[in-house]
């Protein structure tokens, strides 16, 4: 094979960043400065983001191949550019966030880029190799992210538990894909979905499902959802952001593309898996949430609930997947999910030793700071999925996607999901307005201002997306 | 424009008010009275110059304004708004009663001022854009959109009872029974459009290209998808199975909150039944009629007794609007044209004197610090006005020949007695119970021992004029209804001619009854 420059030419998102960690690297190594670390990342991410422009699938839509490994195209970029932007969200709440921590607040600069690039590799992958160095090289440092804060209540325990139970699902897939190999023998997603059928045996089968298993841990959907909770509550508010964004949309883009190249009889056996796992995963999701207390556990088991709803459009259709449903789902959730998660950033941080996460901190948030919290009912109506909010325009397309293809059943959990749902969040909408508040609660924490502005972005971002959604849906229907 | 401004007066108004509020606590409501002031001029405006009652009545649609801006293409929805008499008698309805309902709420609110006019007006935005759309997009749009306002208004603005609680419980009831509602009538929206573009590979929200969808659908789809149109219109109308958010939201409810409920809000589902459900399904109507007959007879009766035993005068108006509203359903499936003109009146009808008793109520609470009948009694002696408003109402409220309520009721009866003769005849019966709950409210109110010693502070001219336009209004309806009958008389028409009435059961009464059957009740000039 002739490697030139141009073969490389569609890494660029991904080149861009890896420098931009190793000049991260360097410069903390010549010397600790937190707002030069900090303005390093956010170049990097911009930089990254101007770069999309430059790479030939962008502009021209074809699919291209980097090596075996690797292929971008249109969707690649979609999930590119979305989680660059969650990124760079993360990046301002970090900074906000850990301003006066006391100990060492360099690092997760490091760990965020480096995140953010595995991700950008796990969406592009169309082999198993690229397929777990992109997983691998997007979890580690969200374990390390996860615990930065160690001294803090809860981090720790955070940290650790998902580290052992990403583990667990890391063992399981690798084992999925040596079964996958040992009766297929290759590791292409094109190849695989060539020879899986041809070839005789069980053990292919037994692998896909292993590695299914394993996604469906990473996107903390019923019965994998276990650590969801706990861990969002442990983890440092931005970092959850990062958690329900960046790590959901990437193992989500790889599952997608898994759907679509492989065969349609085995996408056909897995959609039959998912249907009922995403049937549980919204009625646990949903139901676990009402009773929370903790506004964080509650995005846990809300983001669970939205987990369910997105997979409706991968299996709806017998044997392929309404991608661009999925899409612009996509898009609605990592919006509001950035907002939500930003809103108890701002509250929030590094040096206090519990993030703002009680809804008892969110009561009357409204009249101490009506910017945060007219961005909260936003928020909060989005995550609901009501008209004027680009939640609606989100659930909007799934319902399309399940009436398109007369998948009653599921419309009827959507509908019963959403029903209950909007329980939990009117719950918090309201208490953002209440007049009395809890004495002593309230006053945990000084809010961030530039992340209230960032929150406020993000509000008047969803508002766009759902008054006029019609560039947005155009630019998702346009890729390929 | 003029209809996109019924829309953006209210909409503009509402961030006036929010704003406004910094300049004194009055200004917000001024700005809302004066908004809703505009919209009810253009309203009358509207019916001052146009025409329709035309010689177009045949079956065709008569818009009289009609506004279409592009929104979303690539879904195939645009901003869709037109008007025809229908929708007029609605937003007449909603001017008036928006204008009530900021007058009422001069005296009873006084936290928040400026957000609760943005709410107010906001919510009747959503109503007069619910009337105007003929987008199934836009319409669902407008359809949820009233709904989040109307949820802070009764939330943050409801009964200062000493649990809070009660009236957040009661405003997310209200909120998720309506929104899942939404959701299954979306289904539906859906599965039309879809229907619609796999025939004509066109995909489009729009009523008119929506009309004829039915014909590319089986019968068991059209079924079902109407089913999923009517749950969604049953739960805000509401009929019985799924009523039970109204009389939990009125009584949590401030009195605007409740004008706006009862007055306005519960007519959109009667509307969205006449404009959408009959025409998008005619044949799955005809199916369904009994059986939703059956359901407002049942309603009728079980609002009936339950208004009867209640002891807080606000339920007991909820529960009376739910009797009326089984009627409204009765007028509806039957389906010829004398139903169909009563219908207008009724809801109208109903509009205003559900609107005249929540004011009044909103009054008594003022003054007696409750809205529990036990503590009342006697008020006949300790006010002058007051109590022979109250006592007007309630005759309004059972249908006293002279109102507008005995209008829409005698039409409505007539009608679906050649239709159903049967079950009209048993939904009749039912006018002896409204006689039972109006006196009991009158009775209990009005009569018997004084629970207060001494005069009370009567009625102010602000109160009088509120509540004294509104009877006027329904006796105008009651003597002289021809002008309003000519307004709704073309696109009641066109409902009836979609949806070929019900087969009549009894053959003796086929032919033409002498006060109108076959030929047009209405009298053209």
């Amino acid at each position: 094979m002739n490697f030139t420059f141009a073969t490389f030419l569609p890494l660029l998102p991904v080149i861009v960043l890896s420098i931009t960690t190793v000049l991260l690297m360097l410069a903390i190594a010549i010397k600790r400065h937190h707002a030069t670390s900090f303005w390093i990342t956010v170049a990097g991410f911009l930089l990254s983001l101007l770069s999309i422009q430059f790479t030939p699938a962008f502009s021209d839509s074809a699919a291209t191949p980097v090596t075996g490994l690797l292929l971008f195209d249109g969707h690649a970029y979609f999930y590119t550019l979305l989680m660059l932007f969650a990124g760079l969200v993360c990046a301002f709440l970090l900074r906000n966030f850990i301003q006066e921590y006391a100990s060492n607040r360099e690092e997760v600069y490091l760990l965020l880029l480096i995140a953010v690039a595995g991700g950008l590799v796990l969406v592009a992958s169309s082999h198993m190799a690229s397929f777990f160095i992109g997983l691998e090289l997007l979890s580690v440092p969200v374990y390390g992210m996860v615990a930065y804060t160690y001294e803090r209540n809860r981090a720790l325990e955070a940290g650790v538990k998902y580290l052992i139970l990403s583990a667990a699902a890391s063992a399981f897939m690798l084992f999925g894909m040596a079964l996958v190999y040992a009766q297929v023998g290759t590791l292409s997603f094109v190849g695989i979905s060539k020879t899986i059928f041809v070839t005789d045996g069980y053990l292919a089968g037994f692998g896909m499902a292993m590695i299914a298993i394993a996604l469906c841990f990473k996107l903390s959907l019923a019965p994998f959802h276990l650590w969801t909770p706990d861990v969002y509550q442990g983890a440092p508010a931005p970092v959850g952001a990062l958690l329900a964004t960046i790590s959901k949309v990437a193992v989500l883009a790889v599952l997608v593309r898994l759907l679509v190249q492989t065969s349609v009889e085995l996408t056909h056996f897995l959609q039959s898996v998912f249907i009922v796992i995403l049937v549980l995963s919204i009625v646990v999701g949903n139901l676990l949430a009402l009773t929370q207390d903790n506004v964080k556990r509650m995005l846990a088991y809300s983001s669970i609930a939205h987990m369910g709803y997105l997979f409706i459009p991968l299996v709806t259709v017998n044997g392929t997947v309404d991608v661009q449903a999925v899409n612009v789902y996509l898009l609605a959730y990592v919006v509001t999910t950035l907002g939500a998660f930003g809103a108890i950033s701002a509250m929030s941080s590094a040096a206090a030793g519990d993030d703002s996460e009680n809804i008892a901190n969110f009561r009357g948030l409204f009249w101490r700071n009506p910017y945060l919290g007219g961005a909260m009912v936003f928020i909060m109506l989005s995550l609901a999925g009501i008209p004027l909010t680009t939640g609606f325009i989100g659930k909007f397309y799934v319902f399309m996607s399940a009436v398109n293809a007369s998948s009653w059943g599921l419309l009827a959990a959507l509908i019963i999901g959403s029903g209950v749902g909007l329980y939990y969040y009117l719950r918090l909408m309201i208490s953002l307005f209440a007049r009395e508040q809890t004495p002593g609660v309230n006053e945990v924490g000084v809010i961030s201002q530039s992340s209230v502005l960032l929150v406020v972005l993000m509000a008047v971002l969803i508002v766009w997306l759902g008054v006029y959604p019609q560039p947005a849906l155009e630019f998702i229907a346009g890729l390929k | 424009m003029t209809l996109s401004a019924l829309i953006l007066i209210p909409f503009v108004g509402g961030l006036l008010c929010w704003q406004g509020e910094r300049l004194g606590a009055g200004i917000p409501r001024w700005i809302a009275l004066i908004c809703m002031s505009l919209v009810l001029a253009i309203g009358i405006n509207f019916w001052l110059a146009g025409n329709y009652s035309g010689a177009t009545a045949a079956a065709g649609l008569n818009w009289q304004a009609e506004e279409q801006y592009s929104w979303i293409p690539i879904l195939g929805v645009s901003i869709h708004f037109a008007l025809d008499g229908l929708s007029l008698v609605m937003i007449l309805l909603t001017g008036l009663l928006g204008v009530i309902a900021v007058g009422c709420s001069w005296k009873e609110i006084s936290t928040n001022v400026g957000a609760f006019h943005m709410n107010l007006l906001w919510s009747l935005a959503g109503v007069i854009g619910v009337f105007l759309a003929l987008d199934m997009m836009l319409f669902f749009f407008f359809w949820e959109l009233m709904l989040i306002p109307v949820y802070f208004l009764i939330s943050l603005w409801g009964r200062a009872s000493e649990n809070k609680q009660l009236r957040v419980q009661a405003a997310t009831k209200f909120f998720i029974y309506t929104q899942v509602g939404g959701l299954i009538m979306l289904v539906g929206i859906l599965a039309l459009v879809l229907v619609n573009y796999k025939a004509t590979q066109q995909l489009s929200f729009d009523y008119e290209a929506l009309l004829s969808a039915h014909k590319h659908m089986s019968a068991e789809l059209q079924f079902a998808l109407m089913l999923c149109f009517f749950v969604g219109f049953a739960v805000k109308l509401p009929i019985v199975p799924v009523h039970s958010w109204l009389p939990d939201a009125h009584a949590e409810a401030p009195t605007a909150g409740s004008v706006d409920l009862a007055g306005i809000l519960l007519k959109t589902a009667g509307y969205g039944m006449l404009r959408f459900t009959l025409p998008f399904f005619p044949d799955a109507s005809q199916e369904f009629a009994n059986a939703a007959m059956l359901l407002g007879v049942f309603g009728i009766f079980y609002g009936a007794f339950l208004a009867f035993v209640q002891t807080d005068i606000k339920r007991l108006i909820a529960y009376t609007s739910i009797s009326h509203m089984g009627f409204v359903l009765i007028g509806i499936y039957s389906g010829n044209l004398l139903t169909l003109q009563g219908l207008a009146i009724q809801m109208l009808a109903h509009g205003l004197c559900a609107g005249g008793l929540f004011v009044l109520a909103g009054q008594l609470h003022e003054r007696l610090g409750t809205y529990d009948m036990r503590k009342m009694g006697g008020l006949w002696a300790n006010y002058s006005y007051l109590p022979a408003l109250l006592m007007f109402f309630a005759a309004a409220l059972l249908g006293i020949p002279g109102t507008a309520n005995f209008v829409g009721e005698f039409l409505i009866l007539v009608g679906a007695f050649k239709v159903v003769p049967v079950l009209t005849s048993v939904a009749t019966a039912s006018l002896v119970l409204a006689g039972v709950y109006s006196l009991i409210l009158i009775h209990r109110t009005l009569f018997g021992k004084s629970a207060t010693e001494g005069k009370g502070v009567d009625l102010s001219a602000r109160e009088l004029t509120l509540v004294v336009s509104l009877a006027v209004v329904l006796l105008v309806i009651g003597f002289y209804p021809q002008p309003l009958l000519n307004v709704s008389v073309d696109a009641m028409t066109f409902i009836q001619h979609t949806y070929a009435p019900v087969d009549v059961s009894n053959p003796l009464l086929t032919g033409p009854l002498p006060v109108g059957g076959s030929a047009s009740p209405v009298v053209t000039p």
